[in-house]
């Protein structure tokens, strides 16, 4: 009997042991939330309001004096996702609504409503898992820096503040990779230069490896020769192809020269959510399809009587504006337009050019923005 | 010299000063409490001299604890108001760390300089002929218990001016009458006696007062439960309130969208 209970210890000893093994084995291969999402940002009804009422007038509510809330929509209802590694824009006019999905999706601003992940976390509940896994260059960049220290000494606060091993040695990488000249790093913040600074600040944003970027007008104050390059290093996700990066922007170049999709908002509602490639799809045919006529000055008179002949030929659209026409042929035929040009030339017009019409990016924006995605 | 120039400057300054309308009150309040510390000062230090060298060894030492006091306790109350500046707010929030290590590692530095400062003030004393009797037990618990007491005031006045974004009245109200009632320049006993209500209500004449005994006359900790129980209360409570309002406050500036607004 005693050695039966002997055993039966030693056996259940033997058995908790194997168990805390393999159970510390298999929980060193426990994949943390978020690392195989294929969506890095997902935001689903997004809705924020600030309210303006004036203190005072908060004040005087509180002990029940009747005074109107004053309330400005920022986002409405805003949805969408960004997929791991994508290069995800949003594009609007002042006030749209771009800075406050920025701030949401940074943690800094809390929602009145709907839901915001980064990397699978919650940006309310698990805000900071979110602030261990992203950076950040937010709109004012000059905000979190000690003016009297050199823009070395700034950064190895964060690298600190971030834990980051080997912090110096980290520091001097990002401060090589935005191309900040090593001449630079002892030198005072206050006494760099406005592009100087947006470097460092975008030094900052990288400084933790983020997985996720977000670059709020990143190319405000940049000089033009590094926007090119800057544009390249966006597009090259700063070096890991993983990378997710979010971008709000007025800069449509850099739009156009990096986002894989571009999110158009509007007085706080996404208005279209395309790929670069097909944002001119939204731009009705007539508008992307069209031929421009540029007629001289002394020729507008012939050009109205141009006009009267067209109805012969296979045009489905027109417009005269001063000395220019623009039409659209049927099937976007070559034929039927060099008839055109012909007939103008025939008739003693002085042609100044003529040209297939080719819509660019911000002529598109301009339209979504005025009339919605139909706009014309 | 252009008169006329020279009362533009006059007329802009003004005009400004009248501006900031709850300041303008504040500062005037300010100057009278200030005018009637330095009276008290003045008079009654002279009249009582010997009593204070029966009690405090000399008016010196006396002083220095009150400057003990002033550099590493009143720290305590302006800390969490440092640590939410709205220059590096936003961007102290951005960093992947719990808001009491960014609210501790902001005013950290304050204070070893504050340390700093005291000891000077301390050695100087000292070559003057100061004469201390310390307890460390006692006075390690006073810096302690006042540490934490004005760490909660501080809380509560850093949550009101996120929201306000300028003035609070907590650390005014507290720094404003600590001069005059708390005894750091002179005991709060030689205030009238009806005064001396006001002085017993406020927390820094109960450190001020353990302070002075553990530094002074190495009082230790059981002789000194006048002020050790009511600090220990007021340390629970304020920083339980404190906490919660400063808390509260940064979320409400989440909000409102105000995190990084002046």
């Amino acid at each position: 009997m005693f050695d039966f209970w002997n055993n039966y210890v030693a056996l259940n000893y033997f058995y908790i042991l194997s168990f805390s093994i393999i159970f510390i084995y298999r929980s060193s291969n426990v994949v943390k939330v978020g690392t195989l999402m294929k969506s890095s940002i997902e935001v689903d009804n997004l809705k924020k309001s600030y309210d303006k009422t004036r203190f005072r007038d908060r004040v005087a509510m509180l002990f029940g004096a009747k005074r109107t809330r004053e309330k400005v929509v920022a986002l409405d209802g805003v949805s969408f996702k960004v997929r791991k590694g994508e290069v995800f824009g949003v594009l609007g006019p002042n006030g749209a609504g771009k800075t406050t999905i920025v701030k949401i999706l940074t943690t800094v601003l809390i929602p009145d409503s709907g839901e915001a992940k980064v990397l699978g976390y919650d940006v309310i509940k698990e805000s900071l898992e979110v602030r261990k896994r992203i950076g950040v260059l937010p709109e004012d960049s000059r905000r979190g820096f000690g003016w009297r220290l050199t823009a070395f000494e700034n950064l190895l606060f964060y690298a600190y503040a971030y834990l980051l091993p080997n912090p110096k040695e980290r520091v001097k990488e990002v401060l090589k990779l935005v191309e900040l000249e090593e001449e630079h790093w002892d030198k005072w913040y206050q006494r760099l230069s406005q592009g100087m600074k947006q470097k460092l600040a975008l030094a900052r944003a990288l400084l933790p490896n983020p997985s996720v970027v977000f670059l709020d007008e990143p190319t405000k104050g940049l000089d033009i020769m590094f926007v090119a390059k800057f544009r390249e290093m966006v597009r090259n996700k700063f070096g890991d192809e993983d990378r997710t990066i979010f971008l709000s922007t007025h800069d449509l170049r850099l739009v156009e020269g990096t986002c894989d999709r571009v999110a158009i908002i509007n007085k706080g509602k996404i208005v279209a959510i395309k790929p670069v490639s097909e944002l001119k799809n939204l731009v009705p045919n007539s508008i992307r399809n069209s031929y421009v006529l540029e007629v001289d000055s002394k020729s507008t008179d012939r050009l109205n009587d141009l006009v009267l002949k067209l109805k012969e030929l296979d045009i489905e659209w027109y417009q005269v504006d001063n000395h220019k026409l623009e039409f659209l042929v049927k099937d976007g035929s070559l034929e039927v337009a060099n008839e055109v040009l012909k007939m103008a030339i025939n008739n003693g017009i002085l042609v100044h050019s003529f040209h297939k019409k080719e819509i660019d990016i911000e002529e598109v924006i301009m339209r979504i923005l005025r009339g919605g995605k139909n706009a014309s | 010299m252009q008169a006329k120039r020279l009362l533009g400057f006059l007329y802009i300054d003004f005009k400004a000063w009248l501006a900031y309308k709850y300041e303008l009150f504040f500062w005037l309040l300010n100057t009278v409490v200030g005018a009637f510390t330095y009276a008290f000062l003045g008079t009654y230090v002279t009249l009582y001299e010997k009593e204070l060298m029966v009690k405090y060894g000399s008016f010196l030492s006396f002083l220095i604890v009150g400057m003990a006091y002033n550099y590493i306790i009143y720290t305590s109350l302006m800390a969490p108001r440092m640590a939410i500046n709205p220059w590096n707010l936003m961007w102290r929030l951005l960093i992947p760390a719990k808001l009491y290590e960014i609210i501790i590692g902001s005013v950290l530095f304050r204070y070893l300089i504050g340390i700093f400062q005291f000891l000077t003030y301390f050695a100087v004393a000292t070559l003057f002929g100061a004469k201390f009797n310390i307890d460390p037990i006692s006075t390690l618990t006073a810096i302690i218990l006042g540490v934490a007491v004005m760490w909660g005031l501080g809380m509560i006045s850093a949550g009101i001016q996120v929201i306000t974004k300028r003035w609070d009245p907590v650390t005014w109200f507290f720094t404003m009458l600590s001069g005059l009632f708390s005894g750091v320049w002179f005991p709060y006993q030689l205030l009238p006696e009806p005064l001396q209500y006001v002085s017993l209500i406020l927390p820094q004449t109960y450190i001020l007062e353990m302070l002075r005994g553990a530094m002074l006359r190495a009082k230790s900790l059981t002789l000194m439960m006048d002020q050790l129980i009511p600090l220990v209360l007021s340390a629970i409570i304020t920083i339980s309130i404190g906490y919660f309002i400063y808390m509260k406050s940064i979320e409400y500036a989440k909000e409102r969208g105000t995190v990084g607004e002046y």
